[in-house]
């Protein structure tokens, strides 16, 4: 094993627990970030997830795992004080920061990001992307959000709709 | 250009995010070895995988049988992360990680936006509605599924739901078509052209909340059209407001108050009368529009003009700078009254002001601009925020973002037409407390100056 296993069992040491990407990757990570998701904690506190054995999570992959625990590393201790009692405001504009700079990616990513905070209940992360994404649609119209998030161009008949939609409202688009 | 298909089984394929096949590997791996579970574990699978989308029947038991109920003591130096090929774990520390998450950077590709579950895109639009509701309406065109999974303004509620209001939209005047009508966003900057059949058949006796308040010009029914919406709701008509039952959204009241301009005494309070079977017979007759939130429904309140009026929830400013509000008392016997919110102010029963309530931009406070002399005990503002300019009328008050709309003097009041057309009153500049464009100040006939704005910030 690779962790030094503390002699004297898990006094004061930080938990450990392992989740496996759909792509088989295993990820170490202490149970207290991993238990930012919700649906994870349920199993952590049931005593699943260590040792060997792993935690299986079918719909995440590697790349969108690391990423997601990225973000339950840094903000789990802010969680474990829970929230804001003896956060200094140092604490929270750092974590503002890193926020803003997790967030400044691909849209693609933030899809994934999305679909794993979402389907692991990370409420912090699913508001964090949910913000990013709306902000990025903010000021645009249908084609230009459609463009962003990278549909694919519209058939005929979506295109239609999307008029259509527009005119009920009586816009007069464009 | 991929198409639509190949791209989403490419997704899959990588992914697994939002397919069913996620689900195969899921549920293969798990060997049904229900016997192993606690009840908490198979909730929180059965979770993990139903969260998913595109199939919510996932089975609840996938991936049971990997799951062990073992704890060991782990690493207490910091927090580690571990990722390896080949299922042993392999240590990593934190830099490694973010420097991993850049490193297994994903191809940029088509995700399928359109499928997002419908909790996603509710969240996406509802942050979009607080910003504002055109955006929101931008949204629902993208595509039919995001269309379903929200809200239509123009069916919640019979069309009035507060949440669809227009709040920081004017309309234009003037325009080639009398049933075109150009919309400003005084936060944003933001234009939009509009064309509603309602427009020509309707008088509008101004904007409530940024919904038009339109009267027929043939019936005399009040009607309240969204112009961004276009969600058309029907009052009775104005003449007849007590025989009709109110709808289920909102109600409406037609109010005339009176309050004397003697000086008072403690029993002179104002009075309020609720206005029914008034003829309208001519829109100039309301003067101020507003919505009460305050009881369920909302009562649309319409103000006859009688010296002056402002309104937003209809709040009511004196000649004297006071402040008042129409208290609809719902649930109670006693009837609508107008109570005193700021007496405190009061200039003499000889002065006369001129006094408008201004919304911010921030939804919160209300400021009373006076536009007049000596005001003794009124509380100069030394400015209304660096980025706005505000603009008064005797019927409607609007601050514009001045950064959004550069012809605009920051800090500034503008005063209205009768103001600047005959008392050649212009503007008025915080910065350094002066009229444009530029006069003397001198007394007027009736032994006026203007010298500054004063406000109040009253607190509702």
């Amino acid at each position: 094993m690779a962790a030094p296993e503390s002699g004297d069992g898990n006094n004061g040491a930080a938990r450990m627990v392992t989740l496996i990407s759909s792509d088989n990757t295993r990820f170490e990570v202490e149970a207290a970030a991993a238990s930012l998701s919700q649906t994870l904690q349920l199993t952590i506190l049931d005593g699943g997830g260590g040792g060997g054995d792993g935690i299986p999570l079918p719909n995440v992959d590697s790349a969108t795992l690391s990423k997601v625990l990225e973000y339950c590393i840094k903000h789990a201790p802010a969680a474990a004080n829970g929230g804001a009692p003896n956060a200094t405001a140092v604490d929270r504009a750092e974590l503002e920061r890193f926020d803003n700079e997790f967030v400044n990616i691909d849209q693609s990513v933030l899809y994934s990001l999305i679909m794993a905070a979402h389907n692991l209940e990370i409420e912090g992360l699913q508001s964090l992307v949910a913000k990013k994404v709306a902000d990025m649609i903010k000021g645009k119209s249908p084609m230009e959000i459609r463009r962003t998030l990278g549909f694919p161009d519209p058939t005929p008949e979506e295109q239609a709709e999307m008029n259509a939609h527009m005119l009920e409202y009586g816009w007069a688009y464009e | 250009m991929r198409t639509r298909s190949q791209s989403r089984s490419l997704a899959n394929l990588t992914m697994g995010s939002s397919s069913s096949s996620s689900f195969d590997a899921g549920s293969s791996a798990g060997a049904r070895s229900e016997g192993m579970m606690t009840g908490a574990m198979r909730r929180s699978l059965a979770n993990l995988c139903a969260g998913s989308g595109s199939s919510s029947d996932a089975g609840s038991s996938a991936g049971a049988g990997s799951v062990a109920i073992a704890m060991r003591g782990g690493n207490q130096n910091h927090k580690s992360c571990c990722a390896a090929e080949s299922g042993r774990p392999m240590k990593r520390d934190k830099a490694c990680l973010s420097g991993a998450a850049t490193e297994v950077a994903i191809e940029s590709e088509w995700r399928d936006w359109a499928d997002l579950p419908s909790e996603l895109v509710e969240e996406i639009a509802g942050r979009l509605l607080s910003a504002d509701v055109s955006e929101y309406l931008r949204l629902r065109s993208v595509c039919k599924p995001w269309r379903q999974c929200t809200d239509d303004p123009c069916s919640c509620d019979g069309g009035l739901d507060p949440r669809f209001r227009p709040r920081d939209w004017i309309k234009v005047s003037h325009c080639t078509s009398p049933t075109c009508r150009r919309l400003i966003n005084v936060c944003t900057g933001a234009r939009a052209e509009v064309d509603h059949p309602e427009l020509s058949t309707h008088h509008c006796f101004g904007v409530a909340e940024g919904l038009l308040v339109l009267c027929d010009k043939v019936t005399s029914t009040v009607r309240l059209l969204n112009p961004l919406t276009g969600t058309l709701t029907s009052f009775p008509t104005i003449t007849d407001v007590r025989a009709t039952c109110l709808l289920p959204s909102a109600s409406l009241r037609v109010f005339k108050a009176f309050y004397s301009s003697e000086p008072r005494t403690k029993e002179d309070a104002p009075i309020v009368m609720e206005a029914l079977k008034v003829d309208v017979p001519h829109p100039s007759a309301i003067n101020g529009a507003s919505f009460d939130d305050s009881t369920s429904p909302p009562t649309l309140v319409l103000g006859l003009r009688y010296q002056h009026f402002s309104h937003w929830r209809y709040y009511v400013t004196t000649p004297h700078g006071d402040v008042m509000a129409v208290d609809l008392c719902p649930g109670m016997v006693v009837g609508p009254r107008i109570v005193y919110l700021y007496k405190e102010m009061t200039l003499s029963g000889k002065t006369s002001a001129y006094s408008y309530l201004v919304r911010s931009h921030d939804q919160r406070m209300l400021m009373l601009f006076e536009v007049d002399f000596t005001g003794r005990r009124l509380i100069p503002q030394d400015s209304i925020g660096g980025n706005y300019a505000a603009f008064v009328g005797a019927t409607y008050t609007v601050v514009f973002a001045a950064d959004k709309f550069p012809k605009l003097a920051a800090d500034a009041v503008y005063l209205h037409y009768v103001l600047q057309r005959w008392r050649r009153l212009g503007a008025y500049h915080f910065k350094n407390r002066k009229i444009s464009p530029p006069r003397e100040l001198r007394p007027d006939a009736h032994g006026r100056i203007v010298v500054t704005c004063y406000g109040i910030i009253v607190s509702v």
